[in-house]
């Protein structure tokens, strides 16, 4: 076997023998029983002759025999053991072999890029998630692995619909743009990683600092997450698993009642007393929440086959999951099937191939949410309490009825009873279902992604990788709008089918070498590369549409009927629309280098360089080449001489210091900086009629944008200093980390210098933003007698700022609008990016009810003067909690993840459309009885501004308990008599606790970008009762 | 072990690959390259039209927010406040981030923009059609610049495509801004490139015309020899001028062919009367829409009111209720052909089987010159596809009648442009008009035209007319009775010192150091 200094592992092992008898002979047989630590019978442990082919492995009881020459050694081996060896004198029987596993901390090694090391070598920041973080939790998606296990990263999620990823942000926001770290799998460049089954990756590594990043250079600026994806292991394994999940509602917000919505709406003036009578029958009091969102099921098989020697390995895997969400019927899905082939054999001495494959079938199908304009989700929260959801059809009301009589088409239920209208909310809020039945949209595509590397060896300590990955994709989308009535003017007298597809296909040729030797003490690591990358993408879609020509109805399509809903089967004067038909591509090309050398594994430094060239779809010409250079260091104090002393309490001591530059490129592409003449989307009438009838029009031409020929990569520039330290005798383990990121020449696009330039501007260089933070990991594990128990934690602080603007900006840059059209998001100076901007809230005024606001500009009422820092939607400190215990078969986790510090804007007061609102605005009111009111009057005409002011936004503190897991494995004994290795059944529940204040639905589940923090009713997370199977062959 | 033939295979690999850096030059599709752009006729045209597109992006913003900030009529809409961003106009209690206020803005800089592309690039001797695109180019800046110099005072003067080092634009003076705009006009017009109407029915020309260009010239005269700042009445006598030119080229006159009240329907697009409008098209391949006549609809989106379908369309959202001020106005004068035409009362409408279901917005009366029908409806009810009218001839008559009163002159033109427009009103001639008759006659004849605002701040009227908006808003239930409601504002209405100027919006006033916010925002 070829000495790997990287694979390579220290054990430590621990054996009895019993039984032992004497004879001397030519050949000797020896037969006996295999047992573990438990005493249990080990099925299928090897039992070889060493050195040679000849051996066996032990049957289902842990029985062998093995016939060897006198004098030969017998190696007895299983994974997760410690190997042990004995010479066999003499024919012998009864022999009892314990192999241990190991209860010390063993020698980990981390991936790296293009590369992999010993943790103790490791002069970055890199934390470390594995499969056990992974396995058996609710998570669907790989990027919410990454939530609460590690320190550092923070993910943002503004949905939790099914089928939506969350955002991941490493070390803060360092962008005004994009600030997606770059996901690597298996060595594969990609910018989405939720094709992965969760429990098909073997680890992830979280690349913080830039030295560490660095050498993926111009994509690395929001840090790098590194996926290893299972690698085939053992003698032949068959693993299955099933997870059923219960999923229903978890923090229901508070909104007003029946009666309390009658009286809000009494004391805002709306109605009479009269009026509301006419209306409601005084018993109605419609939970719309209750009555949208239903419990759901969520299933998730994975069956999984592994093996693997010392010449190869394959691991193959199905899995396939089914999450219904919680809104009610099936309107609300997302189904996968994904597969993984994972296998390396080694040919020859010099060369071995390993190939990554995997490939995934989605089905979506989602609902909007996230816009305080309408969606079902906003629709449950603002719909009035006084109409019921469903009207049986000898039950409507006047107004309904008489739509029925006209021959309108109300939608209606599957039992035949109509969907209500509510005539207090009537004109703008549809019935949520209404809006599910009156639009259908459904996602469908296969992805196809993996890498196939080939490595030679020609000569000792020099490792050339030549690796091809790639990823095809395929979608199509599919919708339809019914017709449908509601109000004379909220109705659709027509159909529209809309449908599209896209593929892509991307790949990437990176060849690259590794050369290490040792000189002496020293030992020298280099790695010098080049890549090349493409991606080529291509779509085309079509709809058609009914029209309303001057009152003349064209339904759109030949038949009402679902069969008919497909664009083949348009009228032939349908509105047809086209698009797409155009390839696009986008290429990279990449040089780097790095070289790593220590000494006596006691001082390590480590130099690298990447350069990195765009296409000119993202930069002009000139501009094209980054160069990211990088350094780091690490001193292993413990090693001293000098630390001998008091090496018994600390074992393990190093230090640590990087300093790096990464690049972003916030997402450019597009030509976003060039100044070319496009085309006008809108024609142009001259009102004139041609000869064969129709009009005569004339199209437009303009600069695009203004232009930029200057533009240049973000370059984002990182310090860090990191301590390790393992004591009390290896049980502890600590990692501490201070970093400083400052992030230059910030690509701003999409703004308007200053509105008299008249033309977008093209993206500029024009900010800088820092950020600053501590992280802290901490493992505690051990074991008393049978109870083994192990607790690790994380807790990390942010503090972000723009430290620079542009002046042409003069000193911010306006984010999200709130739907009283108020800026209330900015990128400022001084303030952590997109900051809470609005009034300052002082009081309610107990005279009007009308809410006063600071006045800081001495100009009267609410002005621009008065507008300030409102605090931000970023968490200053994330922290995460596992505890992990096991006794005899028992095993039991709890995991508990939170943030706080920071804020959430609730745009969540829609002050028309007579809508419901939550009781945070309106239970505290001011009336003419509650004059020390801390809300505005029902009627106060102020609300706009404040819901522009800090009475919107709320402390965003949280902490979820996130799991509660109770497991049992059956004793092996008992099931391996029916051929099964390891069974485990455990329950648990997800998400099922949040503590925090904040009034809406998740306060983990708001905005990102420049609307972070910024709540406008998102799909909630579901909290979730888990009951799940896994079974090892 | 041929281990330098691989070695050798690698390093030939990458040096392939160092070759594919010309791979990364990958050509944008679907545009050209701007250097070589302006130097054919067909490119220079796409400049022009581009313009016209830009301009007509804008309308619907500009006319309603203007309509908004007048005495002639309420908000409305389904109840007092249902669009809180137009209500705020209506008030006076408007903010830097009025969005009506910074779109107008922001889309006038727009085709600012478009007419320094091509003032910048286009060289006017290469062709005829050069000579026109520049022509057209002079025109629009100066439309634009006579709304921003009006509507916010002392505008950002940009003459030219804005390097980035130049962002930054102050204010201007009004020295410099009528400068602009003068001289725009004047060499628009001399060039002689501007189209002109054959005749009077001409109802081909889509292109602004020489007339339109001095009516725009006469109309900025006028607002110069207003302007304190400026300190010369002499520009009344250039106004005169200008205008009777137009006057005098009987390429235009009242439109008589239907009612008063009907001349807006597409019909009678681009009718003798018409000095410039946007187009649109019936076109489902085109359907580029103005939602303004769905805007101004009568209430019945939500069912609030029912009305038969000859009588008006439904689904409109309500906005624009005509004021009691107003109405009286009409009677006080006599106006009662003009005043049916404009507006319809509570009896008028119950009389035509309209029905109130439930209380709306309104002072009792509602607007009718402005009606759509159902059959005019287009894209789902949402719009319909009328032009804009950016000036009609009334306008030129009564602002030639304006020039020649403040020149001193209230009997002869002043006296026979007034009663041109009184007569197709069916009002009697006046022998001799005062300033308040022809105010009167202006504020009659545009209701809704969105002329009111600026012209009260011309007059120096608008402090007294515009004091009381925001204070009530009328309740008309289903039995007609009407109620005026106290709308709660603590401040409302037009203030003098801050009102006389639109505020620079947020988005410029953050972004742009050098621009000075007006007085009181």
């Amino acid at each position: 076997m070829r000495k790997s200094l990287l694979m390579k592992m220290t054990t430590i092992a621990l054996s009895l023998l019993v039984g032992w008898s004497l004879a001397a002979q030519q050949k000797v047989t020896v037969s006996g029983v295999v047992v573990d630590d438990q005493n249990e019978p080990m099925i299928a442990a090897g039992v070889v002759q060493k050195g040679t082919t000849n051996g066996t492995i032990t049957d289902i009881d842990g029985n062998f025999t093995l016939t060897v020459p006198a004098g030969a050694t017998i190696e007895f081996s299983s994974v997760g053991y410690v190997t042990f060896e004995f010479v066999a004198t003499k024919s012998e029987d009864k022999v009892m072999v314990q192999l241990l596993t190991d209860t010390q901390m063993i020698e980990e090694t981390v991936v790296v890029g293009y590369g992999v090391q010993r943790k103790s070598d490791v002069t970055g920041a890199i934390s470390q998630v594995k499969s056990e973080d992974i396995q058996n939790r609710t998570i669907v998606s790989a990027e919410s692995a990454l939530a609460g296990k590690t320190a550092g990263v923070q993910t943002f999620a503004s949905s939790a619909k099914p089928g939506a990823t969350p955002t991941i942000r490493i070390r803060g926001i360092s962008s005004n743009g994009s600030s997606d770290p770059l996901y690597v799998v298996d060595g594969r460049i990609t910018s989405s990683i939720s094709s992965i089954d969760p429990n098909d990756i073997e680890s992830m590594e979280v690349l913080k600092d830039a030295a560490s990043a660095a050498i993926y250079g111009a994509q690395a600026g929001n840090g790098v997450i590194l996926i290893t994806t299972r690698k085939g292991k053992g003698d032949g394994q068959i693993s299955y698993s099933y997870q059923f999940t219960s999923q229903s509602l978890g923090n229901i917000p508070k909104i007003m009642n029946a009666v309390e919505y009658a009286q809000y709406y009494l004391d805002k003036g709306t109605y009479t007393l009269g009026e509301i009578y006419n209306m409601w029958d005084l018993k109605t009091n419609t939970d719309w929440i209750g009555y949208c969102f239903e419990p759901s099921m969520m299933h998730h098989h994975n069956l999984t086959f592994s093996g693997g020697n010392e010449r190869g390995s394959l691991y193959t895997s199905v899995s396939y999951l089914d999450n219904n969400g919680m809104l009610k019927g099936n309107n609300d899905f997302h189904r996968r099937f994904t597969g993984m082939v994972n296998a390396s054999w080694k040919f020859k001495s010099w060369l071995d191939v390993q190939t990554n494959n995997q490939v995934e079938y989605y089905v979506i199908r989602s609902v909007s949410d996230g816009s305080s304009w309408g969606s079902p989700i906003t629709a449950a929260l603002q719909l009035d309490p006084l109409t019921p959801p469903l009207y049986a059809p000898d039950q409507l009301p006047d107004f309904m009825q008489q739509y029925v009589n006209e021959g309108k088409h109300l939608l209606r239920d599957a039992d035949g009873n109509y969907y209500s209208i509510s005539q207090f909310n009537k004109s703008e809020t549809m019935h949520p279902l209404t809006q599910l039945e009156a639009s259908y949209s459904i996602m469908k595509g296969f992805t196809l992604n993996g890498s196939t590397a080939i490595n030679f060896h020609p000569i000792d300590g020099l490792n050339i990788t030549s690796r091809f990955g790639y990823r095809l994709t395929s979608g199509d989308s599919y919708g339809y709008t019914n017709d449908y009535y509601v109000s004379p003017s909220k109705k659709a007298d027509y159909m529209s089918v809309s449908s599209s597809t896209s593929n892509s296909i991307y790949y990437q040729w990176e060849n690259f070498a590794n050369y290490m030797r040792q000189f002496g003490k020293h030992n020298l690591n280099a790695m010098i590369g080049m890549s090349y990358s493409q991606t080529r993408s291509y779509s085309t879609n079509a709809g058609v549409s009914g029209s309303d020509n001057s009152g003349v109805i064209d339904f759109g399509l030949i038949q009402d009927n679902p069969l008919f809903y497909y664009i083949a089967y348009a009228t032939p004067t349908a509105i047809k629309t086209v698009g797409g038909g155009m390839e696009t591509y986008s290429r990279k090309l990449s040089y780097f280098g790095r070289v790593a050398w220590n000494y006596m594994g006691k001082y390590h430094l480590q130099v690298s360089l990447r350069a990195d060239a765009a296409d000119l779809a993202i930069l002009p010409k000139p501009m094209r080449w980054g160069y990211f250079p990088a350094v780091s260091g690490g001193w292993t104090l413990s090693d001293e001489a000098f630390f001998q002393p008091v090496k018994n309490i600390f074992p393990y001591v190093k230090i640590r210091a990087s300093w790096g530059q990464n690049g972003s490129l916030a997402g450019l592409g597009s030509y976003m900086y060039a100044n070319d003449i496009t085309t006008d989307s809108s024609v142009y009438p001259t009102g004139a009629v041609l000869p064969n009838g129709s009009y005569e029009y004339l199209v437009g031409a303009a600069p695009s944008s203004t232009g930029n020929d200057e533009l240049k990569w973000e370059t984002s520039e990182q310090i860090d200093l990191g301590l390790d330290l393992r004591f009390l005798r290896d049980r502890l383990s600590v990692s501490f980390d201070w970093y400083n990121k400052t992030t230059k020449d910030l690509i701003v696009m999409g703004i308007t210098p200053s509105t008299v330039v008249g033309i977008d501007a093209s993206p500029v260089n024009a900010g800088n933003v820092k950020n600053t933070g501590i992280e802290l990991e901490a493992r505690w594990k051990d074991q008393v007698g049978d109870f083994f128990y192990s607790v690790s934690g994380n807790f990390s602080t942010l503090k972000n700022v723009v430290t620079y603007l542009h002046p042409t900006l003069k000193d911010g840059i306006n984010g999200q609008i709130n739907r009283d059209n108020m800026v209330i998001t900015r990128f400022e100076k001084g303030y952590p990016a997109w900051h809470f901007y609005g009034y300052q809230f002082d009081h309610i005024d107990s005279e009007t009810g009308n809410p006063v606001f600071v006045d800081y500009d001495g100009v009267a009422g609410p002005t621009d003067g008065d507008k300030v820092d409102l605090g931000s939607g970023i968490p200053t400190f994330n922290y995460g909690l596992t505890f992990n215990a096991g006794w005899k078969g028992i095993d039991f986790l709890v995991f508990i993840a939170g943030a706080g510090g920071h804020k959430i804007w609730a745009d969540l007061y829609v002050s028309d459309y007579n809508a419901n609102h939550l009781k945070a605005f309106t239970e505290n009111r001011w009336t003419e009885t509650n004059r020390n009111g801390t809300v505005p009057a029902a009627n106060s005409t102020q609300w706009g501004n404040y819901m522009s002011s800090s009475g919107a936004i709320f402390k965003g503190d949280y902490m979820k308990v996130k799991q509660i897991q109770l497991g049992y494995t059956f004793p092996a004994n008992l099931t391996r008599r029916i051929f099964i290795q390891n069974l485990r059944v455990y329950a648990s529940l997800d998400d099922f606790f949040t503590i925090t204040n904040y009034p809406g639905f998740d306060p983990e589940i708001v905005g990102s970008g420049s609307s972070t923090g910024v709540d406008k009713g998102n799909f909630p997370t579901s909290k979730k009762v888990v009951f799940g199977v896994n079974v090892t062959f | 072990m041929k281990i330098n033939q691989i070695i050798l295979a690698v390093a030939t690999a990458l040096i392939t690959f160092s070759s594919c850096s010309d791979k990364l030059d990958i050509p944008r599709k679907g545009v050209l390259d701007k250097d070589a752009y302006y130097e054919n006729d067909e490119n220079i045209e796409s400049a022009v039209v581009s313009m016209y597109l830009q301009l007509r992006g804008g309308e619907f913003n500009s006319l309603f927010c203007k309509n908004m900030l007048t005495d002639d009529l309420y908000c409305a809409g389904a109840e007092y406040n249902d669009n809180p961003d137009l209500q705020s106009l209506n008030d006076f209690t408007f903010n830097t981030q009025e969005s009506y206020i910074e779109n107008m803005f922001t889309n006038y800089y727009k085709v600012i923009y478009k007419a320094n592309v091509i003032l910048d690039n286009v060289d006017p001797e290469i062709s005829a059609v050069a000579k026109h695109a520049v022509a057209d180019a002079r025109v629009f800046r100066a439309f634009c610049y006579f709304e921003l110099i009006t509507l916010w005072g002392n505008p950002p003067v940009v003459d030219h495509q804005l390097a980035p080092s130049e962002y930054n634009v102050p204010n201007g003076t009004k020295e410099e801004l009528w400068g602009m705009v003068e001289r725009d006009l004047k060499s628009a017009i001399e060039s002689g490139a501007l189209a002109k109407k054959s005749g009077l029915n001409d109802n081909t020309t889509w292109r602004v015309t020489e007339h339109f260009a001095k009516s725009l010239l006469g109309k900025s005269y006028l607002w110069m020899a207003s302007e304190t700042e400026l300190n010369d009445k002499s520009y009344y006598a250039n106004a005169a001028s200008v205008l009777d030119e137009v006057i005098d080229s009987k390429l235009y006159d009242l439109f008589t062919d239907a009612e008063f009240g009907d001349m807006q329907f597409p019909v009678y697009d681009m009718n003798c009367e018409s000095l410039f409008e946007s187009i649109r098209t019936d076109d489902n391949e085109h359907l580029d829409y103005n939602l303004a006549p769905v805007m101004y609809g009568w209430r019945s989106y939500g069912n609030e009111m029912t009305i038969p379908g000859d009588v008006y369309m439904t689904g409109g959202f309500g906005f624009c209720t005509p004021t009691k001020d107003l109405y009286d106005s009409f009677v006080k004068a006599g106006d009662l052909y003009r005043l049916g035409q404009t507006m319809k009362t509570y009896d008028e409408i119950t009389a035509m089987k309209v029905t109130i279901n439930v209380p709306v917005v309104s002072a009792g009366y509602w607007l009718w010159k402005n009606r759509v029908l159902e059959n005019e409806k287009v894209a789902g009810g949402w719009g319909t596809v009328r032009n804009a009218r950016w000036m009609r001839f009334a306008e030129v008559l009564l602002l030639a009648a304006e020039a020649h009163y403040m020149n001193g002159d209230p009997q002869g033109k002043a006296a026979q442009y007034v009663n041109r427009v009184r007569n197709r009103a069916k009002l009697s001639n006046l022998s001799s008009v005062s300033l308040s008759d022809i105010k009167r006659e202006k504020r009659h004849e545009f209701v809704a035209e969105s002329l009111r605002f600026q012209d009260l701040l011309r007059w120096g009227d608008a402090a007294d007319a515009l004091k009381e908006n925001g204070h009530y808003y009328p309740e008309c239930p289903p039995n007609g009775i009407v109620k005026m409601v106290e709308t709660g504002n603590a401040v409302y209405g037009f203030k003098t010192g801050k009102h006389e100027h639109l505020p620079y919006p947020f988005t410029e006033t953050s972004l742009n150091p050098n621009v000075k916010q007006n007085p009181g925002y």
